[in-house]
């Protein structure tokens, strides 16, 4: 499913939760929304499942707006951080309301998984520890073959075996339905394995847009230790985003194709040159001139 | 069988390919030999199927694998290395870049010729094969 | 538009009845203990006292015709916690929204709720409505005072009523986000009327009593008896308890008359009151339209607003200047009676004073739970539901046009029972009757009591030709007696009612005669007095809009005649 916003801004009250987000996000593709807390992850992917309605600007799924066209939701599925079930409900009572609101459920998949998690289908949703719940929100989203997966968090209070049992089984799920995914998360080690795209959200605006592969081919920290200062120009680059300087060693961000980069301080005849890997935080306040992540 | 490191700066996919072709020097995969598919992969690594179906496209571009329709991707039977001068242009200033960063770290020339044959012999492509 | 379209899903139906089943079986338990069982009970009593146990019956009867007191308030609060539980418990635990993410539209939503509170609260009435009839079928021996039709009006009326609780309850529920907040505003709405009527009439008292303001003068006391009417009218609880009181009060029912003949009979306010189909569809009409309103605001919610006391901002300012007034006359009433102060110029300043501070802080309580009205964008426009007004007029129409067909063509009653004031009274004048007859026997000096011809019953004139016949008789007897010298000086005659009925025009009421006939004893060896029972029927015919007894009678003449029965017929 093709999913496409247009200026979408969200107010609550007087804070408002999305400022002008503009993206589009092509079918079968995998998107991650980073951003902290209060950023306007959720604000956003409840908008696009049609939840709230935006203030301002449009969301469209496959073209129609999902807050109002009620048939395209039954093609999208949801999975929360913030869980939220019929806690009288058994499994089975759940998985069969389910059931009969999806027309495209496969009952013999939901069996499956619930048999993989270890899901009793007559325990009280109630009685569940929050891992299981978890689990059973993962069959009630991935039963029914959604064509847009939105997942709010879905590792947040996982174990890292679980954490990787759950990214494997959505990546099997994409593989083989071409499920659109747009994922918001907080583990960027996750993200940079399973997503195409990946955006950050701060204060409710949409700061970029990138392909992983493509900010790690252009950002690098490089280490570089000189003999004698050069001169000031040397620093003023425009693609060094940041310079540190410690006695004779110069810890420099900077963006440009690692080739080049390599070039031009070899030029200044270095005693060391290093190359350092960057995680893909550091990689995103160098990109974004240190706002959101960074502390001031 | 393979083993992802996210944390690199090389792309996801370009580890894939480097690793497929390693291990087919190596003998893990030999000729002929059949390919985990892409959904295999993705579900066993637990990374973006675009990101394998692109590592596939590129090694079979190069000729590495090649997709037989209906039965899967195997290994190439003969894998013929194609001379491109472009290519070869990148492979150069890539070692270039390798030996200057080795220089600054303190490699003499000699420890970076020995390097080079220790790996040369590893992948099993070294003078004496 | 195919009807699947117009009912709503069926698994949303299956998730709100699985959702609120715990307490729809606890409500119609509870009908059932009040009704059926309760009638089982006093039969089997009725059975065990072999006749003589007549207050069971009656208590069974008293339900059915007025749901009084204690029955009355816990069937509305039952239906207030229906409303309040099927959508408050889904907002409060968060369901809500995930529900509205799933496939369903907001109409469906509120639609599968509404139809499965409807059914929860009718079930428990019809079955019990059912196995009431079953009870009267099979137990033609006991004299029970109420007909079939009693039960089934008992059971309408009930429907009707505790609908109309739900639907202000679900609109209340669309407007408040939390399930407390909802009740509360439903508890208001429905007993506004009234409360508001008390917390104005006892200011006005206050400031009466200030000395300032004069009474009986002015348009101020003009409004305030007026208000006191509606409020009555108004306030739903008191419907249950008070609407067939209310019925016997302005009872000028004639079992033949339809609605157009009773307007020219009466007065504007019985006109509204009195005629169960009127008002009825008047009722039906106005949950509708509570039902409409309703899928309206709830289109319009915000859903950020959930945790919040008001789920629909806009309503934000109303309801705080509705209840910083309130709060200033609950103020007004309150604070001058703790001060003191009431006379004169200082009193009115007192007054003037409470009304101030309860104000402030009613503001400030409102601007904390209610939040504060300076609001940033709200989103722009409501969802406008998508429903032609055309549908919506023409259900308007047919609604009108089978008002108006009720209206002129059916008759208001089809079974009536008796009410109270009209079986009293008519009690009240057989009595005199028999009362007459026993005196003849014990003698009077000058004339010979009159029978107790009052608003609701009367002694027709053939009947008052007869009863002096017999009178003469009696008298005759009775000298007859006082020759042999055997004399009476006193009587004591008693009715107790057993039962009455009511049909086309014609009403028997049935009741136990004890009487006692004291002896002026010669000596104490005598007994003091003769004293019999004999059940008897007394027969009321409808006319000129008063009950007129024309005949009545022993019911069982095989054990012998009583004394005061004529002889020889």
């Amino acid at each position: 499913m093709h999913v496409s916003l247009k200026e979408v801004a969200k107010y609550f009250g007087g804070h408002s939760a999305l400022d002008s987000v503009s993206f589009d996000v092509p079918p079968g593709a995998v998107f991650g929304v980073v951003g902290p807390n209060g950023a306007g992850k959720t604000t956003l992917l409840k908008t696009i499942m049609g939840m709230l309605r935006p203030s301002s600007g449009s969301v469209t799924v496959d073209g129609r707006n999902p807050q109002t066209e009620t048939a395209v939701r039954v093609g999208i599925g949801y999975l929360a951080e913030a869980q939220y079930y019929y806690l009288d409900f058994t499994v089975s009572e759940t998985l069969c309301f389910y059931r009969e609101t999806y027309p495209t459920w496969q009952d013999e998949r939901s069996r499956e998984l619930c048999t993989g998690f270890g899901l009793s289908m007559r325990a009280k949703v109630k009685h569940l520890s929050r891992g299981q719940r978890t689990q059973l929100g993962v069959v009630l989203a991935l039963s029914y073959v959604p064509k847009l997966l939105l997942l709010d968090e879905p590792t947040a209070g996982l174990d890292p075996v679980m954490r990787r049992q759950f990214l494997a089984l959505l990546m099997d799920e994409v593989a083989q339905h071409g499920t659109t995914v747009l994922i918001s998360s907080h583990q960027l080690s996750d993200l940079e394995r399973i997503c195409d795209y990946v955006g950050v959200l701060h204060q409710g605006k949409l700061l970029d847009v990138a392909r992983i592969e493509d900010l790690k081919r252009q950002v690098f920290t490089v280490q570089v230790v000189l003999a004698e200062p050069p001169t000031d120009d040397f620093w003023r680059q425009e693609w060094m985003q940041s310079v540190r300087q410690h006695g004779r060693i110069y810890t420099v961000v900077a963006q440009g194709e690692r080739d080049s980069l390599a070039s031009y301080f070899a030029a200044a005849k270095p005693l060391a040159l290093e190359f350092i890997e960057m995680p893909l935080e550091d990689i995103f306040i160098a990109r974004m001139g240190g706002e959101g992540y960074a502390f001031k | 069988m393979f083993n992802i490191d996210q944390r690199s700066a090389t792309p996801i996919y370009q580890q894939l390919i480097q690793q497929v072709k390693e291990a087919i020097l190596r003998g893990g995969l030999c000729a002929g030999d059949k390919m985990p598919s892409v959904r295999e992969l993705a579900g066993q690594l637990a990374i973006n199927p675009n990101t394998i179906q692109k590592a596939y496209q590129e090694l079979e571009r190069q000729g590495v694998i090649e997709s037989l329709r209906g039965r899967g991707t195997f290994v190439c039977q003969s894998v013929v290395p194609t001379v491109d001068a472009q290519k070869q242009a990148k492979v150069s200033e890539s070692l270039r870049r390798v030996v200057i960063e080795a220089h600054y770290l303190g490699l003499s020339a000699e420890k970076i010729m020995t390097m080079v044959e220790e790996h040369l012999h590893d992948l099993k492509l070294g003078v004496n094969r | 538009m195919p009807l699947s379209k117009l009912l709503p899903s069926r698994a949303l139906l299956r998730k709100d009845w699985r959702m609120t089943r715990s307490l729809f079986l606890v409500f119609a338990s509870f009908i059932t203990f009040a009704s059926t069982l309760t009638l089982a009970y006093n039969i089997v009593s009725y059975r065990a006292a072999e006749g003589a146990w007549l207050g069971g019956l009656r208590a069974s009867h008293r339900l059915l015709e007025s749901s009084s007191g204690f029955h009355g308030a816990a069937m509305v609060l039952f239906a207030i916690m229906m409303g309040v539980v099927s959508m408050g418990l889904e907002r409060d635990k968060g369901t809500l929204s995930v529900l509205l993410g799933m496939p369903y539209s907001r109409r469906d939503i509120l639609s599968s709720k509404a139809v499965v509170s409807l059914l929860q609260i009718s079930l428990p009435f019809i079955a019990n409505a059912l196995l009431m009839t079953l009870l009267l079928r099979t137990n033609q021996g006991v004299n029970f005072p109420f007909g079939v039709g009693a039960i089934w009006s008992w059971a309408v009326h009930s429907v009707l009523v505790l609908t109309f609780v739900l639907c202000v309850t679900l609109l209340a529920s669309t407007v408040s986000g939390k399930m407390l907040g909802a009740a509360f505003l439903a508890l208001v709405i429905l007993f506004f009327p009234f409360g508001m009527y008390a917390l104005v009439h006892v200011n006005a008292t206050q400031w009466q009593t200030t000395g300032l303001i004069s009474h009986g003068q002015g348009l101020f006391w003009h409004f305030s008896d007026l208000f006191s009417d509606a409020a009555n009218y108004l306030t739903v609880p008191l419907w249950l308890i008070d609407f067939p009181a209310v019925v016997a009060v302005n009872s000028i029912v004639h079992v033949d008359m339809n609605v157009i003949e009773l307007v020219f009979a009466n007065s504007v306010w019985s006109f509204v009151v009195v005629h169960p189909y009127v008002l009825y569809l008047l009722l039906a009409g106005l949950c509708l339209g509570l039902y409409t309103w309703a899928q309206k605001w709830f289109a319009g919610t915000e859903l950020e607003h959930d945790d919040e006391l008001l789920a629909l901002p806009r309503l934000r300012g109303l309801i705080s200047v509705g209840f910083i007034g309130c709060s200033a006359l609950l103020g007004g009433a309150v604070l001058p009676a703790v001060l003191g102060e009431t006379k004169g110029v200082p009193g009115a300043v007192v007054m003037l004073l409470s009304y101030a501070s309860s104000a402030v802080v009613a503001w400030m309580l409102a601007r904390r739970f209610l939040g504060d009205s300076t609001t940033g964008h709200l989103s722009q426009g409501a969802m406008k539901a998508k429903r032609s007004p055309i549908a919506l007029l023409i259900v308007g129409l047919v609604l009108v046009i089978v008002m108006l067909i009720a209206m002129f063509s059916l008759p208001v009653v089809v079974s009536r029972q008796l009410t109270q004031a009209e079986e009293v009274n008519m009690l009240a004048l057989a009595d005199s009757v028999m009362e007459r007859r026993t005196q003849a026997l014990v003698g009077t000096d000058g004339a010979p009591p009159a029978a107790l011809n009052n608003d609701f019953a009367r002694e027709s004139p053939e009947l008052h030709k007869r009863e002096q016949v017999l009178i003469v008789e009696l008298a005759e007897r009775r000298e007859a007696l006082r020759q042999r010298g055997e004399s009476y000086i006193r009587s004591e005659t008693h009715l107790v009612l057993i039962s009455s009925r009511v049909r086309q025009g014609t009403a028997t009421v049935v009741a136990l005669e004890q009487s006692k006939l004291y002896y002026a004893r010669a000596h104490p060896a005598q007994p003091e007095y003769m004293a019999w029972e004999a059940e008897r029927g007394f027969v009321f015919m409808r006319r000129g809009g008063v009950w007129e007894l024309t005949e009545h009678g022993v019911m069982d003449t095989s054990k012998g005649l009583p004394p005061n029965e004529p002889r020889g017929n």
